[in-house]
């Protein structure tokens, strides 16, 4: 803000703002320089994953069931991921009672594993 | 009572303490311009140190400076380089808008400097003149454009960019590590669909990657130097061939490419290219903000939270809640962001993409 104000503020041959852009360069240079090294010797590297409750959330994901909608359409996916919510069950349980696909077909495709990349199910 | 001395300018007769190195100009100054407390940025004693001994280089070499002088001034200057006298550059950030005053304070600590080392009388501008030769070939209007675009560039290159690299390559490495964690994606910080932990810092350590090539892009016009021009671009008392010879001088003292504005009005009427790699700033410090927030996000908790990181238990939490941990880097970290970016940009939601969105 301050610098492009200073940097606007040249009137014919010279700008009248010069300490005041330099200023705050050098503050902002410092503040990040400080900031990023604190953050990564202090935080980053120190920093470590919550295995059980990461895969905890996975198991539980309705949104998994994205992975049915080229299979069985976006509609029924929409209502199985619907039907899990509305009755506390799990997506696997949800799609077998409403008998959109059968549990080899669930299993084969709802895999998180295989959807972190490029994959569309067949 | 302070002991005091002597010092003149075009304007006349100016008392300086006794013990200090700078001249008249630089005591009218503090005089008038105490406002505050922010003082020129240290890193400007030090680019205006290598400015001054680039141009007493360029200009011994081109048969302007004498040896004496020329000896004398890169002593003094080398002397400043070495951390020595920087109590004695006391002006305000809120002064004159060209910085001539700093300009002058430099001249005169150089000159006074060299009078000591030559044992003539302090104030006595022998044998080494504060304009004539400390500030030759030189206008304020091109040596301050031209020290602010060296402090820049070199604190960029030399503390900036290394600290914003070593960043990226710690959060690259955990990246690698956990690149087969399949965790939650999030949208609208709503449940989406998988995703893994790496690819997720992954993410973090391309942003890093992307700044760090917008401020070396940013840079190449910071290398730009103004010298040369003097006071209004034309090089009116600048020898032919200065220009070049003290922006090639910089480039050997600095280790950085710099080289002489191949359009000199450019660069002394505006100075866009600060404006640019200021904008370079601003647009990391909203990737560190975006980075700090979804760590306190994913770190939030230990019991009550999203729980999928854990972060290092640095300092006590609270003052009245045992065993609290809190992400305070994260916090740091967004509030010089904040700092950064202006007061106004803070209430800027749209900056802040949390997670996945």
């Amino acid at each position: 803000m301050a610098v492009g104000f200073g940097g606007a503020g040249g009137y014919l041959e010279m700008n009248v703002y010069k300490p005041l852009m330099i200023f705050n360069i050098t503050h902002s240079m410092t503040i990040i320089s400080g900031g990023c090294t604190n953050f990564r010797k202090f935080l980053i590297e120190g920093t470590k994953p919550n295995l059980k409750k990461i895969k905890e959330y996975v198991d539980r994901s309705l949104m998994l069931v994205t992975a049915l909608s080229p299979v069985i359409g976006y509609d029924k996916a929409s209502e199985i991921a619907h039907y899990a919510l509305d009755n506390d069950l799990t997506l696997k349980a949800a799609a077998l009672k409403l008998g959109f696909v059968t549990e080899e077909v669930f299993d084969r495709v709802v895999d998180p594993a295989k959807m972190v990349r490029p994959y569309v199910a067949e | 009572m302070t002991e005091v001395r002597r010092e003149t300018d075009s304007l006349g007769v100016v008392e300086v303490p006794a013990d200090k190195l700078w001249g008249a100009q630089t005591q009218r100054s503090l005089e008038h311009f105490s406002i505050g407390h922010d003082l020129i940025p240290r890193e400007m004693i030090t680019a205006y140190a290598i400015l001054k001994k680039a141009a007493a280089n360029a200009n011994h070499a081109g048969g302007r400076l004498d040896d004496r002088a020329h000896r004398l001034i890169v002593q003094a200057c080398d002397e400043i380089l070495a951390g020595q006298h920087h109590d004695m550059f006391p002006l305000h950030v809120w002064m004159t808008g060209s910085g001539t005053q700093f300009n002058m304070n430099v001249n005169e600590v150089v000159s006074n400097r060299c009078c000591q080392f030559a044992g003539t009388a302090l104030g006595s501008k022998t044998p080494v003149h504060p304009n004539d030769h400390v500030n030759m070939s030189q206008s304020s209007n091109d040596s301050f454009p031209s020290a602010m675009y060296i402090a820049a560039a070199v604190n960029a290159k030399g503390r900036l960019l290394p600290a914003v690299t070593g960043l990226r390559d710690a959060i690259a490495a955990k990246a690698e590590q956990w690149k087969d964690i399949v965790k939650i994606g999030r949208t609208h910080m709503q449940d989406a669909t998988p995703i893994t932990l790496g690819q997720e810092w992954f993410g973090y350590a391309g942003m890093l990657g992307d700044n760090i090539e917008r401020i070396e892009d940013a840079l190449k016009g910071v290398y730009r130097l103004a010298l040369g021009g003097t006071a209004v671009g034309t090089g009116i008392n600048a020898a032919p061939g200065f220009a070049e010879a003290v922006a090639a001088e910089i480039t050997k003292l600095t280790g950085l490419p710099f080289l002489s504005a191949p359009n000199k009005f450019t660069v002394k009427g505006a100075h866009d290219a600060l404006v640019q790699l200021s904008g370079t700033f601003r647009t990391l410090a909203v990737s560190l903000y975006k980075i700090a927030n979804d760590i306190r996000l994913m770190s939030c908790g230990p019991r009550a939270g999203f729980e999928e990181l854990q972060i290092p238990e640095n300092e006590p939490g609270s003052s009245i809640m045992p065993g609290k941990v809190n992400p305070t880097q994260a916090e740091a970290l967004s509030a010089s962001d904040g700092q950064r970016r202006g007061g106004r940009l803070r209430r800027r939601r749209r900056l802040s993409g949390d997670e996945r969105l």
